[in-house]
């Protein structure tokens, strides 16, 4: 298996459906092997991942029964949080197979989401880039609607 | 070829005949008349006529004339050869300017309306030909035709723009969902608050794009993503929007549109049933059922499961409802699918056959159909054993349980303790190894299945329904310290739970502690969401009141139902009606308490009022409400009886009398205790109102029974008996029937020397006036 190809293609094609893949995740299924193989090519979700391991293994070697029931706890919300990170990770990897990206930021951004760097393809959209050109687009549209409205 | 009306705007508007514009707007008409003019055919006297009306022709004409007149007076042959060709060539000019004219009526007639084709219009079609070309001057048509290419470039590059504010938006929406993935910003909360940020500039782009399609797609993603993340108060206005829009589109083109439509109806529902806005939701789903219908038929595969799930959520939102008949087609329906989907991919659809069976069992459960109950949620239970021999995934294991606590309820309502405990037990094994590992999401079900079995347990084994009840209540605090908001009305429902119990065992005043712990988390909760906690404050009122009637606390008692009565003005309609007994119960309760400080016309009232509801709900549901109605009957006698208004009294008595002996005759119990005060109290009313006779052929009755009774070894009637003793004397006494006075007198006596000697507190006053009555008639004789 090409463990470098991303999901979008396999949602795209049909072979992974979304909601089937959230539902799983959701009642702690197996997954896709696709969809485990790009989380686990994920340095964001490496990171979670880490922090999880790290945690368990403190859990361990911890006999304090005090300090375990915290640890305990924190290992709960790692585990809550991975689930909902993957859910969200999903549900955007479903709008990105609905839609087609136009913009060079955009397209960068869909590819290095693909390859599982969201923190990267979030930096590719830079907010001042973007609202600037919202801005100088929403001006050319008022002034070209009212030339519009003078021609007709 | 040009429509009639249309003709006929053109008749009327030029005064030419209908007959002119019918061929000159007909492309073959005019063809074949320019054939038949070439050909010096006649052609239609309209268009003839119109002909000669134009400004050229007279000119022509003239010069026809001219010709034709320059013939006849010529002779020289050669002369006459010359003129004959030039009248020839007159004549052809002629032809191609009628041709010509009739090609330009066509054209002119049939081109839109613009500013400038209506002039020339007006200038042709009166025969001014000359006018109607100046009109027609190349630089105005240039000009028009610059105008036209501007309005056409402004127009592509509005287009382009408004494109790109589309992707401006869309790039937002991502930038939002990435956000959210941002686990270098800490905070959940803030990860989504700046999500919204983000989308909420997107909104500006999308807003000004004036692309409808994509203005629904957008805000029907946001709308979800905060549905997603729980800000149900925002999502619904997005939803909405996206609907409005998505409606509009459908009406242009369904076969696009419609699958979305349906989307957006149905989150809206789930949105909307979370809000338990039930009437609206309800409506939603059912407009989204049906176009699921459609979008079936056209793609079975792909729209079957949205089908099935759309049954199932209806289905559940009836049961919420009440709906039951209703919720159970709908359950059917999506079982009948489920089914069949299961068949062609079991891994995917199995679980989902399962779910249906264990809704339909709960749903069966609801409608008392506890057989059927039983064999949905065996079935559920069958197939969910044969998924885990496959799969070992915990969600198998958490639907083993869950079937397992529904199997539990469903042996308490048909009064299988022991099964119900083994049931709830087993569930609560499975719960309690799952909560080892993931303790925030299954502690809770631990704490549901001992407050279930702690519920169980009340009934005979306090002690252990103590424990369980407790455990219950640690857990949920401690899960309440990082969820107050999810786990207060729980930990609420546990707090009453166990105030009951304390009451059952008579420890008054720590159940009156749990009580108004309960009461103030109720308090709280009613502020957020009042529909949904009203209910559960009034329980805790109710209950409240009832422990400070067994302290005899009658004040207290009666601010709790004073409180309780407020609440009831504000329930709905719905609550109201699923509350009447409850509110029949505070009626009842508060009348008790005025009957006993002697407020006896309010009390009277009051029972009335009661009386009302539960003759009402007896009508309803006569095996539940008899009992409570005959209560009713039987407290508001005793107020007669009190007014002296015996003749109301014993027939309240009466009807209460009735209705105790059919639940006696039901119940197999051949004297119940109500029979037997009922019929104490019917004696005491014929001795009262002067019955003499009357009252002495029913306290022999009663005391036969009463006799009987102690004779089987139950000594518990033995103050009635004397009391029904004494009486008896009394009416002999007034009966002139001295002896057979003397005789029940002296058997009252034994029985009230026995009472004094174990509560001589209670008994000896009764004793002392018995023995008083006794010497005084043996004196008097």
């Amino acid at each position: 298996m090409d463990t470098n190809i991303g999901i979008l293609q396999y949602i795209k094609s049909g072979q992974i459906s979304i909601n089937i893949e959230i539902s799983n995740i959701k009642s702690q299924k197996e997954v896709n092997i696709n969809i485990y193989q790009f989380f686990m090519n994920s340095p964001d979700f490496q990171k979670l991942n880490t922090e999880i391991e790290r945690k368990k293994r403190q859990l361990e070697e911890t006999k304090d029964e005090s300090r375990r029931l915290h640890l305990t706890e924190a290992l709960q919300n790692l585990y809550e949080l991975e689930k909902e990170f993957k859910i969200d990770v999903l549900r955007l990897a479903n709008i990105f197979s609905t839609i087609a990206p136009k913009t060079e930021r955009l397209k960068k951004a869909v590819s290095l989401f693909d390859q599982g760097r969201f923190k990267e393809a979030d930096a590719v959209l830079v907010e001042s880039e973007m609202s600037r050109e919202q801005f100088e687009l929403i001006a050319l549209a008022d002034y070209l609607e009212i030339k519009y409205k003078n021609l007709s | 070829m040009m429509n009639h009306s249309n003709i006929l705007r053109l008749s009327s508007t030029y005064n030419l005949s209908e007959t002119f514009f019918r061929i000159i707007t007909n492309k073959e008409l005019i063809t074949n008349t320019i054939e038949n003019i070439y050909s010096n055919e006649s052609i239609n006297l309209d268009l003839i006529q119109f002909i000669y009306q134009t400004d050229y022709y007279p000119t022509l004409d003239k010069k026809l004339q001219k010709e034709r007149e320059k013939l006849l007076n010529e002779n020289r042959l050669e002369r006459r050869l010359i003129i004959n060709t030039t009248i020839s060539e007159i004549e052809a000019e002629i032809k191609r300017y009628k041709a010509d004219v009739l090609v330009a009526a066509h054209n002119i007639s049939i081109s839109n309306s613009t500013q400038i084709i209506n002039q020339v219009r007006e200038s042709f079609f009166l025969g001014q030909i000359k006018s109607a070309f100046n009109i027609l001057k190349k630089s105005k048509i240039e000009k028009a035709q610059e105008n036209l290419f501007l309005l056409l470039k402004t127009k592509q590059k509005l287009e382009e723009i408004y494109a790109h504010l589309v992707d401006n938006a869309f790039e937002f929406l991502i930038k939002a969902q990435l956000t959210i993935l941002n686990l270098d910003i800490p905070s959940p909360k803030s990860r989504i608050n700046m999500a919204i940020e983000f989308f909420n500039k997107g909104t500006l782009a999308i807003e000004k794009s004036r692309q409808k399609n994509k203005e629904a797609e957008f805000k029907f993603k946001y709308g979800k993503f905060l549905h997603q993340h729980n800000r149900f108060n925002e999502a619904f206005p997005l939803y909405e929007k996206a609907l409005e829009l998505r409606r509009t589109l459908v009406e242009k083109d369904e076969d696009k549109y419609l699958s979305e439509l349906t989307d957006s109806l149905n989150n809206l529902a789930v949105l909307l049933k979370t809000q338990n806005n039930y009437k609206l939701a309800k409506q939603y789903y059912e407009e989204a059922l049906g176009n699921y219908q459609k979008l079936t038929k056209a793609d079975s595969e792909t729209y079957l499961p949205d089908l099935a799930m759309i049954h199932h959520n209806i289905g559940e939102l009836s049961s919420s409802e009440n709906d039951f008949s209703f919720a159970k087609s709908s359950y059917k329906e999506a079982l009948i699918i489920y089914r069949q989907l299961a068949k062609k991919n079991p891994k995917a659809f199995l679980s989902d056959v399962v779910m249906t069976l264990n809704s339909l069992g709960i749903l069966y459960k609801k409608l008392n159909k506890l057989s059927k109950a039983k064999k949905h949620y065996t079935e559920a239970l069958e197939i969910n054993c044969q998924l885990s021999i496959a799969d070992s995934s915990e969600h198998l294991i958490e639907d083993e349980a869950m079937i397992k606590l529904n199997l539990g309820h469903l042996f308490v309502e048909s009064n299988n303790i022991d099964k119900a405990i083994s049931s709830y037990t087993q569930a609560l094994d499975i719960y309690r190894e799952l909560a080892k590992k993931y303790p925030v999401r299954y502690l809770p079900d631990v704490a549901k299945v001992l407050n279930a079995l702690g519920s169980v347990n009340s009934k005979n084994k306090l002690r252990q329904a103590e424990k369980e009840y407790l455990e219950a209540l640690d857990i949920y605090e401690k899960l309440a310290i990082h969820q107050p908001k999810v786990y207060s009305s729980k930990i609420a429902n546990t707090l009453n739970n166990v105030a009951i119990l304390y009451l059952t065992k008579n420890e008054l005043s720590i159940s009156e502690k749990m009580h108004i712990k309960a009461l103030d988390i109720r308090k709280s909760l009613i502020k957020e969401n009042p529909n949904v906690y009203r209910p559960h404050l009034l329980e805790t009122l109710l209950n409240l009141a009832i422990l400070y009637l067994n302290k005899n606390e009658l004040t207290k008692a009666e601010a709790q139902y004073e409180e309780a009565l407020i609440i009831f003005k504000d329930l709905n309609n719905s609550h109201l009606s699923r509350y009447r007994f409850d509110h029949s119960q505070i009626l009842n309760n508060l009348a008790f308490i005025n009957s006993k400080r002697g407020i006896l016309l309010v009390a009277e009232k009051q029972y009335k009022k009661a009386l009302n509801l539960r003759r009402e709900l007896y009508a309803e549901n006569p095996i539940v409400y008899s009992s409570f109605l005959a209560d009713t009957l039987s407290n508001l006698a005793e107020i007669y009886y009190e007014k002296c208004e015996y003749f109301l009294a014993m027939n309240a008595l009466k009807e209460a009398l009735e209705i105790y002996e059919k639940i006696a005759k039901k119940a197999s119990i051949k004297y119940s205790d109500d029979v037997i005060m009922s019929q104490i109290a019917i004696a005491h009313i014929c001795f009262n109102s002067n019955q003499y006779i009357l009252a002495i052929e029913k306290y022999n009755s009663i005391l036969l029974i009463l006799n009987e009774i102690k004779t089987s070894g139950n000594s518990s009637y033995s103050p009635q008996i004397a009391t029904c003793l004494s009486h008896l004397g009394d009416a002999y006494v007034y009966n002139e029937q001295y002896s057979k006075a003397i005789n029940q007198y002296s058997k009252a006596v034994t029985i009230l020397k026995e009472l004094v000697n174990e509560d001589s507190e209670t008994y000896s006053s009764e004793l002392k006036l018995v023995l008083h009555k006794l010497e005084h008639i043996k004196s008097s004789r």
